[in-house]
C-alpha cells in the first residue's frame, strides 16, 4: 500500500521519527579512524564529504548531526523526506532521472560552509554502487571525499533496492572512517570514472572491514573511539548534504 | 550582452562541460532529452555560467529550467540584475 493522503503522511512521518530516534539511542556506536584525522572533523577548519552507503541512513541521527539527505522526487520519497526533517536532517529532493542537476547545485552551495554528507547509490541504486554525481560534486567542491564503511553486529534488512539496515535494539554499529580522497577540480569524464571507481572500491573495503570488526570485536591496531549517545557534537554539516 | 550572444556563449560553455561539438543549439531543445545532459552534466554546465558570468545561480531557480531558453531567460535576468 502506498501512502498518497499528505496529513496521512505528515502523521506517520512524525510518529516513524520518534520511533527511530528511540530506536537508535539504544544502539551503540564505535567510530575507527584509519588515518591522522579525527571523523567527523572539525567544519571550521576542515571539510569532508563523508560518503556511506544509503543502506545505513539511519547512523547519522546517532551524531545528532545536522546533515543534509538526497532523497528521490518521486511521490515515495515524500514520507521519507518527511521523517528525515522530524530527525533534523536538512532534505534535498532530486535523483539522477529528476532534478539530480539542482540537487547538485544545492549541495554544492552548502559545502563552501559545512561538511556534506552522501549516500552515492541513493537515491535509488544500483545497491552499493558510486554514482558520478558524488565525484563531480567533490572535484567542483574541493572537498575531500572520506569513503565510510558502516555495518551492525545485528540487524534487519528491508527488502527494498538497498537492503536498507535497521540494528536491532542494543546492538553494535562500527563506522569505518578511511583516508580523504582528493579529487583534482578539473577532472574529465575519464578522470571522473577513474575515481568514481576509486571511491567505490574504498567505500567497499571500509564496509567489508566494518563488518568485520562488528560481528568479531574491535581489538587490533586501529584507534577506536566509543561514542556515548547524545553527547557527539553537533557536525557542523550539513545543513548540507549527501 | 544581447540573447544570441549569450547563446553562443552557452553553446561554448556545453561544448567544454560534454566534450562535444553543439554546431546546432536551439532555444526549444530539452535540456536532457533534447541535448542529451545527465545531471552530471547539467551541474558543471551551472557551474561553468557561474564562473563565467560571475552570478550565482541558486538552486531553486532551476526548478523551472527544462530548455535552453528557459537557461538563456535566467541567465539574462541574472545578468540584468547585476548590472542594475
Amino acid at each position: 500500500m502506498k501512502l498518497r493522503d499528505p496529513r496521512l503522511i505528515r502523521v506517520v512521518a512524525f510518529v516513524a521519527a520518534v520511533v527511530v530516534r528511540v530506536w537508535m539511542a539504544t544502539v551503540r556506536l564505535r567510530v575507527v579512524n584509519r588515518d591522522a584525522a579525527e571523523h567527523p572533523a572539525d567544519a571550521d577548519r576542515e571539510r569532508f564529504i563523508y560518503a556511506f552507503w544509503h543502506e545505513s541512513l539511519l547512523v547519522p541521527v546517532k551524531f545528532r548531526a545536522r546533515v543534509r539527505v538526497l532523497i528521490s522526487k518521486h511521490a515515495d520519497g515524500e514520507l521519507i523526506a518527511q521523517v528525515c526533517r522530524h530527525l533534523g536532517f536538512g532534505v534535498v529532493r532530486g535523483s539522477t532521472t529528476r532534478g539530480g542537476g539542482e540537487a547538485l547545485v544545492e549541495l554544492w552551495d552548502c559545502s563552501r560552509r559545512s561538511h556534506l554528507v552522501f549516500t552515492p547509490d541513493g537515491p535509488r541504486g544500483p545497491r552499493r554502487r558510486v554514482q558520478p554525481g558524488l565525484i563531480i560534486l567533490a572535484a567542483r567542491s574541493g572537498l575531500p571525499v572520506v569513503p565510510v564503511g558502516i555495518a551492525f553486529g545485528r540487524a534487519w534488512r528491508a527488502r527494498s533496492w538497498d537492503r536498507f539496515a535497521v540494528p536491532k535494539p542494543f546492538s553494535r554499529c562500527v563506522c569505518v572512517a578511511g583516508k580523504a580522497i582528493r579529487i583534482p577540480p578539473e577532472v574529465d569524464r575519464d578522470g571522473l570514472e577513474r575515481y568514481r571507481r576509486l571511491v567505490e572500491e574504498q567505500m567497499l573495503d571500509a564496509t567489508e572491514e566494518a563488518e568485520r570488526l562488528a560481528l568479531g570485536g574491535l581489538r587490533g591496531r586501529h584507534r577506536v573511539r566509543r561514542v556515548p549517545a547524545g553527547s557527539e557534537p553537533a557536525e557542523r554539516s550539513a545543513d548540507a548534504p549527501h | 550582452m544581447d540573447r544570441q550572444e549569450l547563446r553562443r556563449v552557452l553553446t561554448e560553455l556545453l561544448e567544454e562541460t560534454t566534450g562535444e561539438s553543439r554546431p546546432e543549439v536551439d532555444e526549444g531543445m530539452d535540456l536532457q532529452e533534447g541535448l542529451g545532459l545527465d545531471s552530471v552534466d547539467i551541474f558543471s554546465l551551472i557551474v561553468e555560467i557561474q564562473n563565467k558570468f560571475r552570478v550565482k545561480i541558486a538552486s531553486e531557480e532551476l526548478v523551472s529550467v527544462a530548455t535552453v531558453g528557459d537557461l538563456l531567460d535566467v541567465l539574462q535576468a541574472k545578468l540584468a540584475a547585476s548590472a542594475g
